[in-house]
């Protein structure tokens, strides 16, 4: 939930998955205290103050995790309150020991501290949190003053210096080194929307004035006495692509499912070819993916007509049943020769995009005699066309 | 293409203006008169003429009086008194409404945005005795006829139909069907439209109003059209129809 409405991705999100991560450890270490809890029941000295000092330590980890939860962070005081019971709960433990001395003590009051000096560690300054893991190892070391502390468990006290020391540290230089990542990112982040916020206003601006007047000089210059019929279609052309910036720019319409309305659209882009467009209304539904990149595989065709064909009739046709689709786009103009040039008839990134999601394209041309593109296939499409796979 | 004389041309159309005009966008043809209804072609000396070229609609600008025959009644009127091929030419580019003339015994239906090559090129295979079909009707006859009539068509007449819809010319779509004799090509473009027309006929009657024709003349009705561009009885009484229904 947080990741789907924020993201982890920032500093935000490493005191977030601190917070986590606490959470997951908190409650590891009061479910194994309530097992040691269970487990030694009946051999402590006194049960009533180790019941006491286990019930303090979880209401206290308990305050820590609501507040952390609800400030999306661990608590500076929240975790102050928790070092301090910990330390507590450790000078209290040996009061609370079992009454046969050969018995080892209970450990609970140790392995739950670890966890506290890495907290500690997680939100407070370097010398702070330094001071809080001293006070939690003193606290432990002062078991090893009673006279009564079995040898298992004097070992037990100088072996957990190590875990004190590490939880810690590691949480420490993890936590500084996550936060310092999401600081580059957030930085990074904004440097890109500052960029992204300057490219917009620069594109939704600067070009329009151009564009405007571009398209103004261009069609004037096509409207000339004697142009060369060559020279009239790159200017329409160049007055297509220049309405083609100006609709990106505008941000243009995602791919409908309907193939037949996309295809009458493409019209308004070519009205200086003699265009029949001969397309099925019926029927024609297919999805937003392939849609798209049939769209733009005609307009593609259709380019390519009003540069190099010279044709006098061009018709778009397009026809679709339940088991199969056919759109083509045939020119009366030049043609050319299809061994090697596979490319006048259509761009070969087009064809690629419409053999990935399972078309076939066929070309046909013979020099003098026209074009034929035709673009086939089932309904069996071999990718995933949701509309969101179109950006 | 240019071999050979020009084709000749009657023009009838009630905008004298279309005729003079069609003299400089298609000089491959010859325009050896004009006229603004057919009564008026009908009633003058006979001209020596190929091909007519008969607008659709032939009322535009008139205030009262009788109404000029049009349409399909205008085909079938040219028809009947030996005066053809005719073409339609028209400003009306509604395939089903161009389909229906062809029915009616059109050899052609061309618009009048079509370049003037289009137009001398559909006079000119008209004059020769052949059928041209626009690639617009014949997609749109293709879509009829799988709607309506599937499987009614013969292979060939079906794909004459969608390779011409897709704007294939005769020798393409010859090889394309493989057959050796593009001449061939236009007889099954013919054939198919006449199928269509001879089913459409054979299942409606004119009470019930289901023929093609009933839904085409509401359209040109809805477009702010004349009304009775299609008649019913046009469609049935095609010369070369194998059986005539009249009711």
């Amino acid at each position: 939930m947080w990741a789907s409405r924020d993201g982890f991705l920032n500093r935000q999100g490493v005191e977030r998955a601190t917070v986590g991560a606490t959470g997951a450890l908190k409650a590891h270490n009061l479910i194994q205290m309530v097992v040691v809890l269970v487990l030694t029941r009946g051999e402590s000295r006194r049960p009533s103050l180790e019941l006491a000092a286990a019930a303090v330590f979880a209401v206290s980890a308990v305050f820590l995790l609501v507040a952390a939860f609800r400030a999306q962070r661990l608590s500076r005081a929240a975790v102050a309150v928790d070092v301090v019971v910990a330390v507590s709960v450790l000078l209290v433990a040996p009061f609370f020991q079992p009454v046969d001395p050969s018995q080892p003590w209970v450990d609970w009051p140790l392995f739950v501290a670890f966890l506290v000096a890495a907290e500690a560690s997680a939100c407070f300054t370097p010398a702070l949190a330094s001071v809080a893991t001293l006070a939690l190892m003193g606290a432990a070391f002062s078991w090893l003053v009673w006279g009564s502390l079995p040898p298992a468990s004097r070992q037990m006290i100088y072996a957990s210096f190590v875990p004190f020391v590490a939880f810690a540290a590691v949480s420490y230089l993890f936590l500084q080194y996550l936060r310092r990542l999401a600081a580059l990112a957030d930085a990074r982040a904004e440097t890109i929307r500052m960029l992204e916020e300057e490219r917009t206003r620069r594109v939704l601006h600067t070009p329009y004035r151009l564009l405007n007047d571009l398209t103004g000089m261009l069609r004037a210059e096509g409207d000339r006495e004697g142009a060369q019929p060559a020279s009239r279609a790159r200017l329409a052309e160049a007055v297509a692509s220049a309405l083609e910036i100006e609709s990106i720019v505008r941000g243009t319409d995602p791919a409908s499912s309907n193939l037949a309305a996309d295809l009458q659209r493409l019209r308004d882009q070519f009205v200086d070819l003699p265009m029949i467009m001969n397309v099925e209304d019926a029927g024609m539904s297919l999805p937003p993916g392939a849609v798209y990149r049939i769209r733009e595989a005609v307009r593609s065709a259709l380019q390519n007509v009003r540069l190099h064909a010279q044709a006098t009739e061009v018709v778009v046709y397009a026809t679709a049943d339940r088991l199969s689709w056919l759109v083509s786009v045939h020119d009366d103009g030049r043609g050319f020769d299809t061994t090697g040039h596979r490319g006048v008839g259509l761009n070969q990134l087009v064809v690629g995009a419409l053999e990935e999601i399972g078309a076939q394209v066929r070309i046909e041309s013979t020099p003098g005699q026209g074009t034929l593109i035709e673009i086939s296939g089932d309904h069996q499409w071999t990718m995933d066309l949701a509309p969101a796979s179109l950006s | 293409m240019d071999d050979g004389p020009r084709p000749r041309v009657v023009v009838i159309d009630d905008h004298p203006v279309i005729a003079s005009g069609l003299t400089c966008l298609a000089p491959q043809i010859e325009v050896v008169a004009s006229f603004s209804t057919v009564e008026d072609f009908l009633g003058a000396p006979p001209s020596p003429a190929d091909v007519v070229l008969l607008d659709l609609q032939l009322d535009a600008g008139r205030r009262g009086g009788p109404q000029p025959i049009m349409g399909t009644a205008a085909i079938r009127c040219l028809l009947e008194r030996g005066k053809g091929p005719v073409v339609v030419y028209t400003a009306i580019a509604e395939e089903m409404l161009l389909a229906a003339c062809l029915a009616a015994g059109a050899m052609g239906a061309v618009t009048k945005n079509a370049p003037g090559a289009t137009i001398a090129e559909v006079v000119r295979i008209v004059a020769h005795g052949d059928m041209w079909v626009d690639p617009a009707v014949a997609g749109a006859l293709r879509r009829y006829a799988q709607r309506r009539h599937a499987g009614a068509l013969s292979p060939q007449q079906a794909n004459a139909l969608r390779y011409r819809g897709q704007g294939l010319k005769q020798q393409a779509i010859a090889d394309k069907i493989g057959v050796s004799d593009p001449e061939v090509v236009y007889r099954y473009l013919q054939s198919a439209v006449h199928k269509i027309a001879d089913l459409d006929g054979g299942e409606a009657t004119e009470a019930n109003g289901k023929h093609a024709g009933a839904h085409i003349d509401e359209i040109a009705q809805r477009s702010g059209l004349s009304g009775g561009l299609v008649r019913w009885e046009d469609l049935q009484t095609r010369p070369d129809r194998p059986t005539r229904k009249r009711h």
